[in-house]
């Protein structure tokens, strides 16, 4: 029987007064292409930021590869966060770093004993097969909005990630980059067997490559949309409505 | 002055974090720690000259004026580099690096957390702690440390060209009672605290900026609260360490590392 | 009708590099232009260029002002406050003021008359918006789609003729596209303002707006002009939408 990648038991969380999440209750399994949606501030981001230990809950249980998250040590926690990747909604490169060494550093940090120039070869070789057509010596400030997003991807990729946990990759982004990143994550996902959980606003890309949709609303896990694909309406009035103004926009 | 326990908790997690790192080798990241030492020398090494030839420089124009009523112009050398080693020169430049470094530092630190550049190597399954506070705190610890010291010799060199070249000393009649007034306690004072204040400045900047929130609003909070808290610790640290260092020469004296 | 924005031989200087946009536009009230293509292709250079942000080379005439800069230069209004609003791509609020106080700051340098009657119209704009309820918090407590209306909001409080929006749909869920999408359009639909907008998405391009303006990767224009004109080049697009 296959563990659940996480599993969300009542979890509850507040910021000062203000409640972000309400007693939600779900599970997400690998092999899934999994996208969370839902209007910006229902606490989608926090929901992937709990997921993965940066913040704790104020109720309820989060298992994280079948382990609970409150038992598990930092150690141990950093260990599984090699094979579950957060990819920011910010690229987040870091900047004291040209972009093919924001690329290898990861590994190299992981294997010291690895060859840098090995390590870099390979690196290159990620960013080519994303798409990627800058020069590898630059700075990340003198990156566009789209390349940074590539490299950040190709950070995580190095890795070789079991699950990615993305906060809104096409953000920002023109429509050919869209689809880029869209295509990216459908071949990471059937080539490599990586799961992937996606924010996201875009609900085109959802319905063409999701596997399920989680809807967010009001601190709540609204519906749950299996198998997107086939999606024409939904019982929920405002589920619609979401769905119709984002094939649009 | 509002989350007292949450800021103990904080300052507690993260001085066990610190120190249980800290004496782990990690041989891998002292190319990152020697460059960045040497790129924060190189950018206080002029103020640091500066600054302390004019400290040295105040302290004999103010003794001077004492000093001659009595007539023993000879002590005035000796005199004035005692008080330097003993207390205001690593008091006065420290002020300066806290601004220097640890606000740099600071900043730093705040803006890589403000922009999810310390999550994202948490993500990656690597520790913030080694890769970036680790290297930054000793870089900074050996930074001041190396630059108070030079401002000792600095202020003596500053010291005896002012008297040189307003109350026309010779270098033999200044240097003359140094064996009078300075022993090798005073140096050894002047030393303990420059690792004292180098270690306070390090910690500070590190923590402050480590536990700063994630907005712009954080980075400039985090920058202003480490210089007040840095001034402040090496106001508050002068007073302890010029009266815990009888006992620390006490101890050295009694194991026989001093004689 | 007269026009509002005509722009001949028009000229950008993103980087220092001179890049020609050639391109001859002539906008009028009522009128919306459309500004799409890849990242980092100067969209944003060339809005900023419009309100003396940014360099230009070129004629331009806004409003009832001609300029004719034979060298790159930065456009320079004759009186501090044009009827143009900009919105920025970041929103650019101030932190430090709540909500309504960003709001009436844009009012803040107006005429004598048009402040009298300023607080209701930023009372109506803030209902509009659904921020009424919110117009005492400050900007870090809003969400990035309620940061995004106030910071549109903030522009049309001038009651501007020419309205200029970078992105401003990116990174909006849907429903929050859509309600600010249908405050700039009602903006334009009174007749009396001309919208400037770039965005991300073709099809809204297509549907929305009257005039197009398509650059490629590298910042040269591909199709400049009236939508019209657009179907009648490219009949197949037509067809598909």
């Amino acid at each position: 029987m296959k563990t659940p990648i996480i599993s969300f038991r009542n979890v509850s969380k507040r910021y000062g007064n203000q409640e972000v999440l309400k007693n939600i209750t779900v599970d997400i399994w690998p092999g899934e292409l999994t996208f969370i949606m839902g209007p910006s501030g229902v606490g989608k981001t926090v929901f992937l930021r709990l997921a993965l230990g940066f913040e704790e809950p104020d109720e309820g249980e989060i298992h994280l590869a079948g382990i609970p998250l409150s038992e598990m040590h930092i150690s141990e926690l950093s260990a599984i966060r090699v094979r579950h990747i957060f990819i920011f909604q910010h690229p987040a490169l870091f900047d004291f770093l040209t972009v093919i060494e924001n690329v290898g550093f990861p590994l190299l940090e992981h294997h010291p004993d690895m060859d840098p120039p090995y390590v870099f070869e390979k690196a290159k070789g990620v960013l080519r097969s994303l798409g990627y057509r800058g020069t590898f010596k630059k700075m990340p400030d003198q990156c566009t909005v789209g390349e940074a997003k590539l490299v950040s991807i190709a950070r995580a990729l190095m890795l070789n990630p079991k699950v990615m946990f993305i906060d809104e990759p096409t953000t920002g982004l023109d429509e050919t980059t869209r689809t880029q990143v869209d295509h990216i994550l459908v071949n990471t996902h059937r080539m490599k067997q990586c799961s992937c959980i996606v924010v996201s606003h875009d609900v085109n890309s959802a319905l063409t490559i999701g596997d399920r949709i989680l809807f967010f609303y009001d601190t709540q896990l609204h519906a749950n949309i299996e198998n997107p694909r086939k999606f024409t309406s939904h019982p929920d009035p405002l589920v619609n409505e979401f769905f119709n103004h984002g094939e649009v926009f | 002055m509002i989350n007292l326990r949450q800021e103990t908790i904080q300052l507690k997690t993260f001085t066990l974090e610190l120190a249980s790192r800290l004496f782990r080798p990690h041989t891998q990241h002292w190319n990152m720690i020697i460059i960045g030492t040497l790129r924060m020398i190189r950018t206080c090494l002029v103020m640091v000259i500066l600054s302390s030839l004019f400290v040295g420089g105040i302290l004999v124009v103010v003794f001077q004026h004492h000093i001659s009523f009595f007539r023993a112009d000879s002590i005035l050398g000796a005199f004035a580099s005692s008080a330097l080693l003993r207390e205001v020169g690593p008091l006065l430049v420290g002020f300066l690096l806290s601004g220097q470094c640890g606000a740099y530092v600071a900043s730093e630190i705040a803006t890589m957390k403000a922009t999810d550049q310390l999550d994202t190597l948490s993500s990656l399954g690597l520790s913030d702690m080694d890769l970036v506070i680790v290297p930054r705190f000793v870089s900074i610890f050996m930074a001041t440390t190396f630059s108070l010291m030079l401002s000792l010799a600095g202020g003596i060199v500053g010291a005896y060209l002012v008297a040189a070249s307003l109350y026309d000393m010779s270098i033999y009649f200044f240097f003359s009672k140094f064996q009078w007034l300075i022993q090798w306690s005073s140096l050894w004072s002047g030393f303990y605290k420059c690792f004292a204040f180098g270690s306070a400045i390090a910690f500070i900047s590190c923590y402050t900026s480590y536990t700063a929130e994630k907005s712009v609003q954080g980075v400039s909070t985090a920058v202003q609260k480490t210089a007040i808290r840095n001034m402040m610790a090496l106001i508050i640290l002068d007073t302890f360490t010029t009266h815990t260092f009888r006992g620390l020469m006490f101890v050295l004296k009694y194991f026989g590392v001093l004689s | 009708m007269n026009a509002l924005l005509t722009l001949k031989n028009y000229y950008l200087y993103p980087k220092n590099q001179p890049r020609c946009l050639g391109v001859d536009l002539k906008l009028s009230a009522g009128h919306s232009l459309a500004i799409l293509g890849p990242t980092g292709c100067g969209k944003s250079v060339f809005l900023k260029s419009l309100v003396g942000l940014a360099p230009f080379s070129g004629e331009l005439r806004l409003l009832d002002s001609f300029f004719h800069h034979p060298l790159p230069k930065l456009l320079k209004f004759p009186k501090r406050s044009l009827p143009i609003g900009f919105a920025f791509e970041k929103n650019a609020l101030f932190e430090f003021l709540s909500v309504e106080d960003n709001l009436s700051l844009a009012g803040a340098f107006q005429d004598e008359a048009q402040t009298t009657q300023k607080p209701s119209d930023g009372e109506r704009l803030l209902k509009q918006i659904g921020l009424w309820e919110s117009r005492k918090k400050f900007p870090r407590a809003l969400s990035g789609g309620m940061k995004k209306r106030l910071a549109v909001a903030r522009t049309l409080i001038k009651k501007p003729k020419i309205l200029i929006c970078d992105s401003p749909l990116a990174g909006l869920d849907p429903l929050s596209a859509h309600s600010i999408f249908t405050m700039l359009k009602e903006t334009v639909n009174t007749g009396s303002t001309l919208l400037v907008m770039s965005l991300q998405s073709y099809t809204l391009a297509l549907t929305h707006f009257t005039h197009l303006l398509l650059l490629d990767s590298s910042g040269n224009p591909v199709f400049c002009g009236n939508i019209e004109d657009f179907y009648c080049k490219n009949p197949h697009i037509k067809a598909i939408s």
